[in-house]
């Protein structure tokens, strides 16, 4: 893979990225663009803004904060479960993740728990721990004698993820519509909950910083361990200490997601795919260009969902059924082009 | 005497189909050339993956190079001693120099950009294994025997002083085969490169100078091929008649088919 074409790959998610980031906040409900402007400069100039415009502000850029975080999680969670799992298919969520969290979050939902830890309702606090016990069931069962199998692992995990859909189900099927349709929204995958404040989105970004940076270190091992268990170790990789790092890193930092804006799809799977098409298969640039096109494919979602009910008066669409809806056609022409 | 730079004694290991390997020992000096071969199922691929320190044995142990394989840091072994498995797809698109650069590691760690010596000694592992002119083919694109000499050139990357190599010959032509044996050679009398490799062919592993023959799990016979390839221990240990004959002093093996 010749070095100008990542260069230029790199160049381009960044000023994607950053195109995104001043959409996001220029385009919106409550503030036209050329008055959103004025009042960012404003913001960020250490100005006095009028109440409500302030609210419009410190909303939007809470939502694109989220976005960023959720989708740099996604993006280099899926790309690095991919190179562990050795399989195509591997997403965040294919240990169970969503499915773990989105029962918690039923639970809570439907029990109407307030309070919960810190800065997170019990909504998020049920989310996180539902997303981490699944996988924490998964690597339990694929776990013998110190040696953790992919194989049992990836199995358990779908498992896993189906016993937790159909509690879900279970849940739904006995509530009253109000909270089916709370629990239907969550599990959309939504960056519109007014429940998604700044305080949790800092604390996200803190997680998903740390998980994500140690993905990008660990990048070289990562290289080794894409190659297979064996051909790592004889290489001089630790493989059984490595596995579990990943894997504690992934459903941290997936967790977090699920627990802040409920399980958004698609970013974690298209992402690693439609980029190692260009930047190649090494998880240095690869990584570094999935955080990136990861948060601007989340970000972009989110700015057509509210574009397209400030100006076409569309009904709000959780987000999570615009990235799907951008990503599945998109991954289907990568492969249609190219025959994988 | 030299002390051997690969001991294991008294080695057992179990699937949990059964057992595996039973009772196995084995010396194997700084310089020298081992093939083993038997029959499917009689412990091979289990035996080199105990010495190497994949796998743990049950009862018994490795030392290499005087020390327990397994009581080593990872990186340490991968600079004493590098493995070519059997072909398996990489399936994803790297290049065969970024996949020789990852032999590296065992050097360079998860931080230290590769330097001029590193460089070098990739350089000198595509050339060897005639894979230079590939240098920038992603490995997935490879053909059969090109992989396999991909393989070997990851390997030799290592810069290690043994290589334990699975069937590396498998699925290749005879050509192919000549030429990575031939190498292996080369590099074993010019620069004392410890070889042991698992070989399904009688007829490879009878140009090397030490053949140990396993069944069931155990070292049946082990020494020069023509002290081991005996048609009466062949027909007992395959379950079928064997013949063996000697052109211009190598010994060639063949079973008998019935018509």
């Amino acid at each position: 893979m010749e070095v100008g074409r990542r260069v230029k790959t790199f160049v381009a998610l960044l000023g994607g990225l950053a195109a995104v980031c001043a959409a996001s906040a220029l385009i919106g409900p409550g503030l036209g663009p050329a008055a959103s402007a004025r009042a960012l400069a404003e913001f960020f100039g250490g100005g006095v803004l009028p109440a409500d415009e302030y609210a419009v502000i410190l909303v939007r850029l809470t939502r694109l904060g989220a976005a960023v975080c959720v989708g740099v999680a996604l993006a280099t969670v899926g790309t690095s479960l991919q190179a562990l799992l050795r399989n195509p298919l591997a997403d965040p969520y294919i240990l169970g993740i969503a499915a773990g969290g989105g029962f918690g979050a039923a639970v809570a939902t439907v029990l109407g728990l307030s309070g919960g830890v810190a800065a997170f309702s019990a909504v998020n606090v049920f989310a996180f721990v539902g997303a981490l016990a699944a996988v924490g069931a998964g690597v339990v069962v694929a776990r013998a004698a110190g040696i953790l199998s992919v194989h049992a692992l990836l199995l358990a995990g779908v498992m896993v993820g189906a016993f937790f859909t159909s509690l879900i189900l279970l849940v739904l099927a006995v509530v009253p519509a109000r909270d089916q349709h709370a629990v239907f929204l969550w599990l959309m995958g939504d960056l519109a909950n007014p429940d998604i404040t700044p305080l949790k989105v800092g604390f996200t970004a803190a997680v998903v910083g740390v998980c994500a940076g140690l993905f990008v270190v660990l990048a070289r091992p990562l290289d080794l361990i894409a190659l297979g268990e064996e051909s790592a170790f004889h290489l001089g990789l630790s493989v059984e200490r490595f596995k579990l790092v990943i894997l504690a890193c992934g459903a941290l930092a997936t967790a977090s997601a699920v627990a802040l804006v409920g399980p958004i799809g698609f970013v974690g799977i298209v992402v690693p795919h439609a980029l190692r098409r260009v930047m190649g298969p090494r998880h240095l640039p690869l990584l570094t260009a999935a955080a990136l096109g990861g948060a601007s494919l989340v970000a972009v979602g989110d700015v057509l969902v509210r574009a397209a009910a400030d100006y076409l008066s569309m009904p709000i669409v959780p987000v999570g059924v615009f990235t799907a809806l951008i990503g599945a056609p998109y991954f289907l022409a990568i492969l249609r082009r190219r025959g994988y | 005497m030299e002390a051997p730079r690969i001991e294991a004694s008294d080695l057992y290991f179990s699937w949990p189909t059964g057992p595996a390997v039973a009772g196995v020992s084995l010396a194997v000096r700084a310089g020298e050339m081992v093939a083993v071969v038997g029959p499917n199922g009689a412990g091979k691929s289990t035996l080199l993956r105990l010495l190497s320190g994949y796998l743990k044995p049950a009862k018994g142990e490795v030392r290499l190079a005087g020390k327990d394989v397994r009581g080593y840091g990872r990186r340490d072994v991968a600079r004493l001693l590098s493995f070519v498995p059997q072909y398996s797809e990489v399936n994803l698109p790297y290049s065969v120099s970024e996949l020789a650069m990852l032999a590296r590691y065992a050097y360079l760690g998860p931080f230290r950009p590769p330097g001029a010596a590193d460089r070098e000694m990739v350089a000198r592992a595509l050339e060897l294994t005639g894979v230079a002119e590939l240098a920038d083919r992603p490995v997935s694109q490879l053909s059969g025997g090109e992989f396999q000499r991909a393989a070997l050139a990851r390997a030799l990357a290592q810069g290690t002083e043994m290589i334990f190599l699975d069937e590396p010959t498998a699925h290749l032509d005879i050509s192919h085969q000549a030429q990575i044996f031939t190498l292996l050679k080369r590099l074993n009398a010019e620069e004392g490169l410890t070889v042991v490799a698992v070989l399904h062919d009688l007829n490879l592993a009878a140009h090397f100078p030490r053949v140990a023959i396993m069944a069931r799990g155990g070292i049946a016979a082990d020494g020069t091929p023509a002290d081991v390839f005996r048609e009466d221990r062949l027909s007992k240990i395959y379950g079928c008649a064997v013949r063996t004959g000697t052109v211009e002093g190598r010994r060639f093996i063949f079973p008998e088919i019935s018509s």
